[in-house]
């Protein structure tokens, strides 16, 4: 059995790796803006989430600091973010848009479901695994507005 | 316990006054960047604070959920670096170091203050003169930040989408 926490620095290694990897060198600031605001979204909606006690984390970094996830909130999920921006397909028909945008919560959703049944890194109180699909989903559709906006682009998703 | 939130919740309305008055429609997407690349910063700082405890907040917002004082993270600083990239960057060097020096202070004094006469903070190993100093130094920091993320491209080759038309 892996340690918690080694997972969890795991997190942080492969999302560092992935931010190298799959930004290219001219959309770097692109990314940058794109971290920041997921950070801003995950920031308030993770707190909101302990605080209605839908989720909890017992083995978490910084957990004398917060009782949310630090991991997921200030690095996973605004590097998803990040990656999902940049390697948008804006010049694909509709159907690969809407397919590329539902192919990263179900990914991350994926992902999270044997972390939530085997390790003690997230627990789920009164929620499911249906509602991170959708709030991912819906977060990054969010961030995608923003990033359009933000550089003037039509919106395309939606 | 009124006089924390009265406290804090005047800070704010504050801030959103001066916003709503110092900031003018088109940097809308630089008060934006800087907003949030003061929240990240400052959220580093505040979880690594809080972690080692040199600084409580007995009084906070989301008590269960953290121990950082998160409306001064999420919305009082960063509200300071807006006004501070709205107000001061276009004037002279002498002008800009005294501006920096000034609205460290003020948040310095408004730091003290409310660890005097309120329950939001205690200092543990930690200092007015450390707030001050964190300030001076994050917001040359977030403005060098947010002129990187500014200086992007506003078209992409390839992109056959733009419009140029929002805004």
């Amino acid at each position: 059995m892996i340690p918690d926490r080694l997972v969890e620095a795991g997190v942080w290694v492969v999302a560092l790796l992935l931010l190298i990897v799959f930004v290219p060198a001219d959309k770097r600031r692109e990314a940058a803006l794109s971290i920041v605001f997921m950070q801003f979204i995950a920031w308030i909606l993770g707190l909101l989430a302990v605080e209605m006690n839908l989720l909890s984390y017992p083995v978490r970094f910084f957990s004398m600091a917060n009782s949310a996830s630090f991991t997921f909130e200030f690095c996973a999920l605004p590097i998803v973010g990040a990656l999902y921006n940049v390697n948008f397909p804006t010049s694909s028909a509709p159907w690969r848009r809407w397919a590329y945008a539902a192919a990263f919560p179900t990914a991350l959703t994926a992902i999270e479901y044997p972390i939530e049944r085997y390790t003690e890194l997230v627990e789920y109180i009164h929620w499911h695994l249906s509602w991170t699909w959708v709030s991912e989903f819906v977060v990054l559709i969010g961030c995608r507005m923003f990033y359009d906006w933000f550089y003037r682009r039509r919106p395309l998703v939606l | 316990m009124l006089i924390d939130w009265l406290w804090m919740g005047g800070s704010l309305l504050l801030l959103l006054l001066l916003l709503i008055r110092c900031v003018p429609g088109d940097r809308l997407r630089e008060m934006y960047a800087t907003l949030f690349t003061m929240q990240g910063i400052k959220w580093l700082i505040g979880v690594v604070k809080a972690e080692l405890q040199l600084e409580t907040y007995p009084v906070r917002l989301f008590p269960h959920a953290t121990r950082l004082d998160f409306l001064t993270e999420f919305a009082i600083c960063p509200s300071i670096a807006v006004l501070y990239i709205m107000l001061v960057p276009a004037r002279p060097l002498p002008v800009q170091l005294a501006s920096v020096v000034g609205i460290a202070g003020l948040f310095a004094a408004w730091n003290l203050l409310m660890t005097e006469f309120t329950s939001l903070q205690r200092y543990i190993h930690w200092s007015a003169w450390a707030d001050f100093a964190t300030i001076l130094v994050l917001l040359p920091l977030v403005r060098a930040l947010v002129n990187w993320i500014m200086a992007a491209p506003r078209r992409q080759e390839g992109d056959a989408h733009d419009s140029g038309s929002s805004g």
